[in-house]
């Protein structure tokens, strides 16, 4: 929280959420996630996938239970069925001969190169006492989220981004890994990046049902009030998501038929169409 | 039948229940002397519109318009509404554009399928605007949406009438596809698909449908639309069904073994 400004509220997070489901015409929920440390309260209403329902969900699941059903989750160590984020989120140990083994499993061509990004590139949780996250709907969460994930198509990309570049005037760096999507989204802004767009992964695809044509966009939660500020601003001067429209060409070249009964008809004939 | 507030009303709240990307679209047939409040004229501006860019810019770019003779730049709604007249000479050259291989089929199918207004029913001009702005009583609400929301539009029209709605499916001329089967009086509910030219010119996009429904029938639907809602099937209720503690690769299972965690069945390549 920047200095001199008032801490927001549960309430103003879910004002936000309810404002960005509105102004950009999201699909689904932006989805906040609070990272849990030894001695944590369980956020209220917040369920446990294996002490309450039996199961185990992978963070993209529970992300797309999240988003797609309105779903609050608390996600700890034995609610996992996805090794990454168990790994990312400092929940598990790994030994020596884990790097080994895990780290041939990166899509690259040389195991080698994938044993050596798995030990000093692979995004892990800056962070110490960490027992897991909960995660839930902005517009309904009962917690003050690290951080705000948003599914969205590449439209609805682009009013983030310039809403970032407004306020910043700076452009957006970052790092597109296509594996490993839940913990690209997530890690390096809960370490202090501000935003990151991400790619579902093939995983994602497959076993959380992420259509096609999803992108997500994270930021730090304290960066929300700015980046509503921005796309707010972006609306209001007929440059935000729904206000952009496509620009048609009236009198358009027309093939000849077009013309010959435009001037039978006694009305404007106008430039040759061609294929 | 709605009055002009209630079909307004109506109109942002479909958008809202079905998380509609553009507005849907209030059409009237006109009288020269009957434009509605806020309804302006292309060529008064200087410029034409093919009557699918004139849905485009008024579901898109809520704008409001009175469309006569001298308002168009597509021939096939001036012949649909009857704005102008064809000699048997017009009906030989406009039956071979059909898309059609063989001259003669294309000539028959011409005369006997292309969309016409019925005689009677014919008026020199087409009122349309948003339906959420609309300054009249529409006689067609045309809706483009995406497959699923389509579902729900089909699902509300089938919940009251106990009826499987018609679909007018012509690739050309899918702006009186949308609406004249609805006009003439044969069905209160269609569906369309945007031709060529409304993909190339007014720049639907690749997943939109048209789905229109009578003035009269609208009331009925939105009553549908909201029960469908509330049943939990509607567009925004229903959601994909994930399979959970799917099969793992072997290596997660051995990594959760470690970790003293459950292990599950194992996924192999082309076992699918």
């Amino acid at each position: 929280m920047e200095k001199g400004k008032t801490a927001l509220t549960v309430a103003d997070f879910n004002e936000m959420g309810e404002k960005l489901e509105r102004l950009l015409l999201l699909r689904y929920s932006p989805i906040a996630l609070k990272v849990l440390h030894e001695g944590d309260a369980i956020p209220e209403g917040t369920i446990r996938p294996k002490r309450d329902r039996g199961e185990h969900l992978a963070m993209c699941q529970a992300f797309a239970k999240v988003r797609r059903d309105r779903a609050a989750i608390t996600m700890l160590k034995e609610d996992h069925w996805c090794v990454w984020p168990l790994i990312s989120y400092g929940l598990v140990p790994v030994e020596e001969e884990d790097y080994e083994n895990l780290g041939s499993k990166f899509f690259v061509k040389d195991p080698k190169w994938g044993v050596e990004y798995f030990r000093n590139d692979y995004p892990r949780l800056n962070d110490s006492n960490v027992i897991g996250f909960s995660i839930a709907p902005l517009r309904s969460c009962t917690f003050v989220p690290d951080l705000v994930c948003t599914y969205c198509r590449p439209a609805q990309i682009r009013s983030f981004q310039m809403a970032a570049k407004f306020q910043s005037g700076r452009m957006l760096e970052l790092r597109l890994d296509p594996v490993d999507s839940c913990v690209h989204s997530t890690i390096p802004v809960l370490n202090g990046q501000d935003y990151n767009i991400t790619f579902p992964d093939p995983g994602e695809y497959e076993r959380a049902l992420a259509d096609e044509d999803e992108v997500m966009f994270t930021m730090r939660a304290e960066k929300l009030p700015e980046i509503v500020d921005g796309i707010e601003f972006l609306c209001r001067t007929g440059f935000g998501y729904k206000e952009l429209s496509m620009e048609m060409a009236y009198d358009f070249p027309r093939p000849k038929f077009y013309n010959d009964m435009f001037e039978k008809w006694g009305l404007e004939t106008g430039k040759e169409w061609r294929k | 039948m709605y009055t002009v507030e209630e079909f307004s009303k109506a109109g942002r709240e479909l958008e809202d229940i079905l998380h509609l990307r553009s507005a849907p679209i209030a059409l009237r047939l006109i009288g020269e002397d009957e434009v509605p409040e806020g309804c302006a004229r292309p060529s008064e501006q200087g410029t034409h519109y093919a009557l699918c860019q004139a849905f485009a810019a008024v579901r898109r770019n809520r704008r409001a318009f009175a469309l006569f003779k001298e308002d168009h730049w597509c021939l096939w709604p001036l012949i649909s509404f009857r704005n102008v007249e064809l000699d048997e000479g017009d009906v030989e050259y406009l039956g071979s554009k059909q898309f059609i291989k063989d001259p003669q089929k294309s000539l028959e199918f011409y005369k006997a399928h292309f969309p016409m207004i019925d005689p009677d029913k014919a008026r020199p001009g087409i009122a349309i605007a948003p339906l959420e702005s609309c300054t009249f009583v529409p006689d067609v609400v045309v809706v483009y949406c995406i497959p699923a929301q389509l579902r729900h539009l089909l699902m509300a029209a089938k919940y009251h009438d106990a009826i499987v709605p018609d679909a007018c499916l012509q690739t050309v001329n899918s702006c009186g596809a949308a609406v004249l089967p609805i006009l003439n009086g044969k069905t209160h509910y269609n569906t369309a698909i945007p031709d060529p030219g409304e993909f190339e010119r007014s720049l639907a996009w690749d997943d939109e449908m048209i789905f229109s429904v009578s003035g009269e029938k609208f009331g009925t639907l939105m009553d549908a639309v909201r029960s469908i809602t509330k049943m939990g099937f509607g567009f925004k209720q229903l959601t994909y069904d994930m399979n959970l503690e799917y099969p793992r690769a072997k290596f997660y299972n051995e990594m959760f073994e470690k970790w003293g965690l459950p292990t599950g069945q194992e996924w192999k390549v082309g076992e699918r």
